[in-house]
Order: C-alpha cells, then structure tokens, then sequence
C-alpha cells in the first residue's frame, strides 16, 4: 500500500502550495490516497512531475483527472523498469563488488556496497525529482533517453565479470592456504582448483534457473551429503 | 542468562531498525545481509564472523526479487536470526563447558555452529513471510485513518499515519526477531549437545552448501547467452594473473 | 512471424510481462494493441521506454496492430500481444486476429463487478465475451505470472448465470 506513502511525501509540497487553503489542500491530498504500487525510486520522477502538474491544476491550466490518468498509466512501466533496473542489476553489481572489497578489505566491503548502489539510487531519487518537477509531464522523455532497460544488460554483463574477479579471488585465497612457495607444478594447481569451483557454480546455477528455491537448495545439498557421512561412518564401524 | 537475554534484545532492536529500510523507510539498501550481518556481528563482539556470514547470506539471496509474484525470503529477519542465533548460542554453549565437537578448531568451531542454525533458520522464513503479511494489512488501516483525518480537514494526517506504519513494522519485526532468536537459542543450547557425534561432524556441509550455492545464485541473477564465456575468461585469467604475479 | 501469448492486462507493460512472461516465452517484442495507449503520448513514451535490445515494446492501436501482425513485418518476432480490456480483444476476433489460447492477466474494473480471482473482476460484458469465447473453444487461463496456478474458469457456473 504505496498510497499512502506517496500522499505524504507529496504532503509538504501541498501544503506549501495551498498556504491558506486548508481544505482545499485536504482535498488535493484525498486525490492522491488511492492504491498505488510503484518502484519506490521511480515514484520520484513521478512526484516530481505530479508538484509540477498539481501547480497547473492549481493555475486552472490542466484538468485534475489528467494527473490520476497520469500516474495510473505510468505505475506499470516504470515499476518494470525499476525492477529490472535497480534489483536486477545494480543492486546485484553493488553485492558482488561488496563481497569483493570485503575479501580484500573486510569490514570495508559493506561500505563499498552501500555506495555502489546508492551513487545509482540517490542520482535517480534526485535527478528524478528535480527532472520531474522541471518538465512536468514530459519527464517521461527523459526517463525514455536515459535507455535504463539497456543499461540493465550491459550491468549485468559487468556483473558477471567482477563475479569472475570474486571467483578468481577466493580460488586465489586457497591456492595461498594450501600451497607453498617452490612447491613443484603449483602454478597448474591454481587452475585444477579454478576448475573445482566453476564447475558445481554453472551446474547449480542452471538448478536455481529452473525455480528451485535457494532455501530448498540448501536442503537439497546437505541431506544426500549427510547421509553419504552416516553410511561411511557405519562402514567404519562394521570394518 | 540475563546477558543472553539482554544481547539478543540488542540484537532484535537493532534489526528491526534495520528491517524499517527494506519496505517501509529510505531503501537505502542497509537492509541486505552484507551490512545487517556486520552490525550486529559488531554489537555482539565479532564483526568479522558478522561479515563473513553477511557476504555469503548477500550473494545467496540476489537472485530472488519480488517480481512477477515471487515473494522473496525475509532477509533482514533471516540474516539477524543466523548473526545473532551463531554468535549468542555459540557463547551460551562455550559457557557450560560441554564439549560436542569432535575435533578442536578453537575459535573456527563456529563454523558447526552457523550450519545448525541455517538449518533451522530457513524454515523459520515462513513465519516471517506471514508477519510481513500481517504487517502490510495493519498499515492499510492507518491508510483508512489517514483518509479520515483528510475528510476532518486535518492536513498533516498523511504524514502523521505514515510514521504510525513505521512503528507496526517496527513493533511487528522486533518481537519476532526477539523471540525466534531466543527460540534458536534454546535449541542451540538443549538440542545440539544431545545430537550424535556423527551429525554434528556434517553440519560444516550446510555452510559449504550456503557458499557454493551463493556463488551459483549470482551467476545464475546475471545470467545471459554471453554470461559463460565472460565469466570462464575472466576466472581463469585473473586467478592465473594473481598466481602469477603475487603468488 | 509467431505470436507466443496473447494476453489481457489492463496495467499493459509491467513487470510480470518483462521480467516473468517475456524469459518464460522467450520473447523478443511485446505489442500493445489499445487506442487509448496510442491516442495518449506520454502513455506511448512510458511504456516505449521499458525497450531494450532483448525485448522490443510497439504501442500499436487495436487495427493497426492486426495490419502489423498480418503484413509479416515481424516474421522473425516471437511477439506477445497485450490488449487492456476483453472489449478490444473482442473487436480484434470480429475483425478477424484468431488464436488459440487466452492469457488474463488483469482486470480491475476499480474494483467493481464480479470477482473471479484478486486480480480479474468481470462484468456483464466481460462475461459474455468469456463466454463467446469458451464456445469457441478457446482456452483461457487466468494468471499474472507463469508459475502462478491458473484459475480454471468454471464453464457451467458462467452459465448459470445466465
């Protein structure tokens, strides 16, 4: 129930609107309180551009069906473009490079993460804002020109890359553990042990892709794993 | 015992603060794993086991978003439920002196520790699925009372109740971290020493199965037709390119 | 040129078309047959901008849209066709688009008429066309996203109400 969010995010700029209007400004307010179920970065253009039209209906310039027709008909698209946006792409982008700089620099890894995403979300709750009150209605051109859809792919490419990095990383840490300096074919085992991580990650990743929940998955891996232990240690005992 | 209990009240008001920016709040994202593991990791004297656990929950749950119907885990719940359940109980149970773990690791023996209480953290996902429910039809009252206060000709009656919802999530998210972490606690403390040598031995498996499968989940979130060779390339030439030059 | 799903949605793009139904159908183009869409600009440019270079999205008016699928413009799209009410699904049968199977995604009527699941509420006329097309032997199947259960409409009910 976003309504009521965005009611009282619009709220202020209302109240600002209609200073000595107390009950013209309740009425502006009980037009906004309906179902609303945007991305919640997405509603700021939105907003931005609802002031800008409120201002309008105001001036008696537009209609005040004009601006329900409006939100009703961006709620959708833009709810999509958020969610493969913002969750399915840099939010990922901004884990991976967490997990990253957490292996390298431990308890700097959370702080890289938090400002990976939020450089992405602030721009768009600011520039969105400001780009929607500025161009009204039209704030859809812009949003159309920033080709955000098209961007999601191409973070998810460099997603994949730095998750290579990750990989490489955490091979690279056990080659460190295991292995010591002089040892006679060592550089071959670093790609034995690359092998033995690639392999289960694609073939798991293609069980998740098929619906499997991560939770179930967890199951799914220790039980056959933890019978495999009860059987060898029943052996062990018999032998 | 008033210590257990006072950490894992610290460890529910912290997350339940932290929960308020998942739906409710900013969305600035403290929310995820990666920084609520840390933080009460930190609260509870071990930020880095925090952290560690923070980094795999992160990576295991990116591909699950709420989108086309999908209702994703409640990953603040569940990250402060395993944080606080693994480091409490771990504490709880050196106090007594009770020796379960066949090897010694010393301060590694966590590790058995975190597999038991992912194994019954997970299933506790469904409570809180069903508290999130709860929360959000709870808050479309206060949208009922704010459009009422509008009708009133009271202005700031939106703003007003927006806050009020923020304090059900709050209330709603707290008293359930409050006492499913007591719960695991007490299942740490009376269930794990009873178990056979055999089944503690397997319980690093669930963290091993935690980690592999949190690489799998952000391969499989990123996934494309070009994702394979992209991601092969790149492994093998930076783990060849750190063998070679730092190693 | 193949048509994967012809669905009705009155929210037209959102996520459960991109992110849900487009990888399920491995879809490459979404067409969205409704004057008032293509009649409105800032609608046609909202829902212009969910493009990208995997799924392309065409606001095309109910007619237009036909002419589109017809003219083999599109042979070598897999196209999902998304009308915003059962009314213009309707139109486009009598002017002659054919299909075999009827996704309902939904629709909300503000909430009034009859409700058949939390997302699609009929009325009247809704259930005529239903009805028209059960006759047809037309398979409907109500659900917003493909791992949803779907809703099986009960044929006899819907006739009971007669």
């Amino acid at each position: 129930m976003q309504g009521l969010g965005f009611a009282a995010s619009l709220a202020h700029a209302i109240r600002d609107m209609y200073k000595k209007d107390n009950d013209q400004a309740c009425a502006v307010l009980k037009r906004h309180m309906v179902f609303y179920n945007a991305h919640p970065y997405m509603a700021s253009p939105i907003l931005g551009a609802v002031i800008k039209m409120e201002e309008e209906v105001k001036g008696g310039k537009r209609d005040a069906k004009d601006i329900s027709y409006f939100k009703e008909s961006l709620t959708g698209p833009y709810g999509a473009i958020g969610d493969t946006f913002f969750w399915g792409a840099i939010r990922p982008l901004a884990s991976v490079l967490g997990v990253i700089s957490a292996l390298i620099w431990g308890l700097w890894g959370p702080v890289v993460f938090l400002i990976v995403y939020n450089i992405f979300h602030l721009w768009m709750r600011w520039f969105g804002l400001c780009n929607g009150y500025r161009l009204g209605e039209d704030v859809v051109e812009y949003i159309k020109s920033l080709e955000l859809p098209e961007w999601a792919l191409r973070v998810r490419l460099i997603t994949t890359v730095f998750f290579g990095i990750l990989v490489a990383i955490v091979v690279f840490k056990w080659f460190k553990y295991t292995t010591v300096e002089g040892q006679p074919d060592r550089i071959y085992l670093i790609f034995l042990m690359a092998i033995f991580m690639v392999i289960p990650t694609i073939l798991l990743s293609g069980v998740l892709r098929k619906g499997i929940s991560v939770s179930l998955a967890i199951y799914l891996l220790f039980i056959p794993a933890f019978v495999f232990l009860i059987v060898m240690n029943m052996f062990q005992r018999i032998g | 015992m008033a210590d257990i209990i006072w950490q894992s009240f610290l460890s529910a008001v912290v997350g339940g603060v932290l929960s308020l920016d998942r739906t409710a709040a900013l969305q600035i994202m403290i929310s995820r794993p990666i920084v609520t593991a840390p933080v009460i990791g930190y609260m509870l004297g071990d930020a880095m086991t925090g952290l560690v656990i923070g980094g795999v929950l992160e990576l295991l749950w990116i591909g699950e978003l709420p989108i086309g119907g999908h209702i994703p885990p409640h990953e603040v719940i569940m990250t402060a439920l395993i944080t606080a359940v693994s480091l409490i109980g771990h504490k709880a149970l050196m106090g007594t002196g009770i020796d379960i773990f066949p090897w010694k690791f010393g301060r590694a023996d966590i590790i058995f520790i975190i597999g038991f209480t992912i194994l019954i953290v997970i299933p506790m996902d469904m409570i809180c699925k069903r508290v999130d429910a709860a929360a959000r039809s709870l808050n479309a009252r206060f949208f009922n009372a704010a459009l009422a206060g509008l009708n009133r000709g009271f202005i700031v009656s939106t703003e007003i109740n927006n806050v009020k919802g923020l304090g059900i999530f709050f209330i709603l998210n707290f008293t359930t971290m409050f006492v499913l972490i007591i719960a695991g606690i007490l299942l740490i403390y009376f269930l794990l020493p009873s178990l056979p040598a055999v089944v503690v031995m397997s319980l690093p498996l669930a963290c091993g199965a935690a980690v592999i499968l949190s690489l799998s989940s952000v391969y499989s979130a990123g996934y494309s037709s070009k994702s394979l060779p992209v991601f092969l390339a790149t492994t093998f030439i930076i783990a060849a390119f750190l063998a070679v030059i730092i190693g | 040129m193949s048509i994967v799903l012809v669905r009705v949605d009155d929210r037209l793009v959102h996520g459960q078309i991109v992110e849900a139904w487009a990888p399920f159908c491995r879809a490459t183009c979404v067409v969205v047959a409704s004057d008032e869409a293509k009649k409105n600009r800032i609608q046609r440019i909202a829902l212009e901008s969910c493009t990208s270079k995997a799924l392309t999205i065409k606001v095309e008016g109910i007619e237009e849209s036909l002419e589109d699928i017809e003219s083999g413009n599109m042979n070598t799209e897999r196209v999902i066709i998304i009308f915003s009410t059962l009314k213009d699904i309707m139109q486009a049968y009598k002017n002659g688009f054919r299909f075999s199977h009827l996704n309902i995604g939904n629709i909300h009527h503000n909430g009034k008429g009859k409700k058949l699941t939390p997302s699609v509420y009929v009325d009247k006329e809704d259930e005529d066309i239903l009805h028209n097309f059960l006759d047809m032997g037309i398979e409907l199947d109500i659900r917003g996203v493909p791992s949803d259960r779907p809703f099986a409409i009960k044929e006899r009910e819907m006739r009971n109400k007669e």
